[in-house]
């Protein structure tokens, strides 16, 4: 009886890992997706990206340093979440990110003098608004893939 | 386990957060700070409304008031038109100076009703009157000469002349109730090191009558004087460009003992204009991000705040075909705009709406 138990635990178990293990590869997968687009058409529009980061209220006068760091971390997050080496800090680093962008839309749409013309803007056809719950959702996904992630040797993160 | 990745979730997004605000708020400071020229365009501040023909390129916009639209004309300098600000009503006044043997070369309309001046700063002479007959009494005469005058109330002008001795711009106050009429501001007006004071220091003059403020903003450079009704400094600020220094080289032609402009000069600010607490400045430089066909393609004005000497915003006003804009007036609800021969308004809009509302109940504020 209590074998019986035990065995069935231990199906539920590995059910259970195999659960998350879907899981994670989907969210690293749409993380993927997500970045590799991202920076991809800022790349190919470079410098109507640049002018729009330095139109917008804020950020504006830093535009140049910032367009090529967040084309890079993109790109480079996008990299590092195909190693399983590197996809918990993959994982934390694109979490970060999407807070930022978060952040950013939210002070824009509540603080900023204005809200910038988003005619030709980073995901074209996305209002303000429906971009801050798209952020929102991938920071869910973000967290989710940092909990089911498997426990680590070296549990330094 | 679990809970130490939520702590350093948490932790994570904390430093994410304060990061993104900082960076906001440096760049808010950056953009402040001279010598960066960044513009910020907001959606649509003014909407094209309305195009007047009004047949000659010689109108210049002499006042506004409760609606009406008076513009002075250089070619005719006694008729006055008078147009609505839809645009749809004019009505031409002529005004009936005092009889005098003056030759006047260059008269300039100013209309700050009930009051209107007329004034001619080579004779030099100041006439006035009330706008309900059009007839205007001699108020000064032959006291200093002067290149531009704006009225501040119904017996005191702002006015800039020249030293006698070096010709050098000078900005000065002038009440005609006082014994002492002309008080002369020297320190306002400041001359590069290596300018001649009259070129390098050449600009606009403006009165603001709801901050009761003396602004001029210069030409060639990048920066502006503030100055109280008394012609006491306030600050000097400057306009977003890089421009600090007057880019003007002048001949001096010995023959007719002559100064002229060697080469043709860098104009940075063109023309400018007031309303409530914003300063509207017509700058002909490219910012850093503008858009080169839209900027080659209209004339963009940058918006500051008097009080505080802050840039605010910019807005572009389409050229009309290659001409730009060459003289423009804003009220609180309307910009007026002079090309060629043709009369437009726009229509201000939610945001740049809302800066002069701030503004509005700032200065209401502050009195």
């Amino acid at each position: 009886m209590s074998f019986a138990l035990v065995e069935h635990k231990t199906r539920d178990m590995r059910f259970l890992a195999l659960f998350k293990k879907v899981i994670i590869e989907l969210v690293c997968l749409s993380y993927i997706l997500l970045f590799v687009y991202a920076a991809t058409s800022k790349l190919i529009d470079y410098e109507n990206f640049t002018v729009q980061l330095g139109q917008s209220p804020m950020l504006s006068a830093l535009a140049e340093w910032i367009a090529p760091i967040i084309l890079v971390s993109e790109f480079l997050l996008s990299i590092l979440l195909l190693f399983p080496k590197y996809r918990l800090f993959a994982l934390y680093a694109a979490f970060s990110l999407m807070v930022m962008f978060t952040t950013y839309i939210s002070i824009i749409l509540h603080y900023a003098s204005y809200v910038p013309c988003s005619c030709g803007g980073i995901l074209e056809k996305m209002g303000w608004s429906e971009h801050l719950y798209f952020n929102i959702f991938f920071i869910l996904l973000a967290i989710t893939g940092v909990l089911f992630y498997p426990p680590t040797q070296k549990s330094v993160i | 386990m679990t809970i130490k990745r939520v702590i350093v979730l948490g932790l994570l997004a904390f430093f994410s957060a304060t990061t993104t605000i900082g960076l906001y708020l440096l760049s808010k400071d950056l953009i402040q700070t001279e010598g960066t020229f960044i513009r910020s365009f907001p959606p649509h501040p003014a909407e094209f409304d309305k195009q007047l023909d009004i047949h000659y390129n010689s109108y210049y916009f002499a006042g506004y008031d409760k609606g009406i639209l008076y513009l002075g004309n250089y070619t005719a300098p006694l008729v006055v038109t008078a147009i609505d600000t839809s645009l749809i009503y004019s009505q031409e006044y002529r005004i009936q100076p005092e009889s005098s043997n003056f030759t006047f070369k260059s008269l300039q309309l100013r209309v700050n009703p009930p009051y209107f001046y007329l004034s001619d700063g080579t004779v030099p002479c100041i006439y006035g009157g009330k706008i309900n007959n059009w007839k205007a009494g001699l108020l000064m005469s032959d006291l200093a000469y002067f290149t531009l005058l704006e009225p501040v109330d119904s017996t005191r002008f702002v006015l800039r002349s020249n030293k006698s001795n070096t010709g050098e711009n000078i900005l000065g106050t002038f009440d005609l109730r006082k014994e002492d009429k002309l008080k002369l501001a020297e320190n306002l007006l400041e001359k590069q090191s290596d300018g001649d004071g009259i070129f390098d220091t050449d600009g606009t003059l403006l009165y603001s009558k709801a901050t009761s403020k003396i602004i001029y903003v210069y030409h060639y450079r990048n920066q502006f004087v503030v100055a109280d009704k008394q012609a006491k400094l306030l600050y000097r600020g400057h306009t977003i460009d890089t421009t600090t220094k007057a880019q003007i080289k002048v001949a001096h032609i010995e023959k007719g003992n002559q100064l002229k402009m060697y080469a043709p000069p860098l104009t940075v600010n063109a023309h400018t204009a007031i309303c409530e607490d914003l300063l509207f400045i017509h700058s002909t430089l490219r910012g850093k991000y503008d858009n080169i066909k839209h900027w080659s393609n209209a004339s963009t004005i940058d918006v500051y705040n008097v009080t505080s000497g802050d840039y605010v915003m910019s807005f572009y006003i389409p050229k009309l075909k290659d001409a730009s804009l060459r003289n423009f007036i804003v009220t609180p609800t309307q910009i007026f705009v002079l090309i060629e021969n043709q009369l437009m308004s726009y229509t201000i809009s939610n945001t740049l709406q809302k800066e002069l509302l701030k503004a509005k109940r700032n200065t209401a504020l502050n009195q």
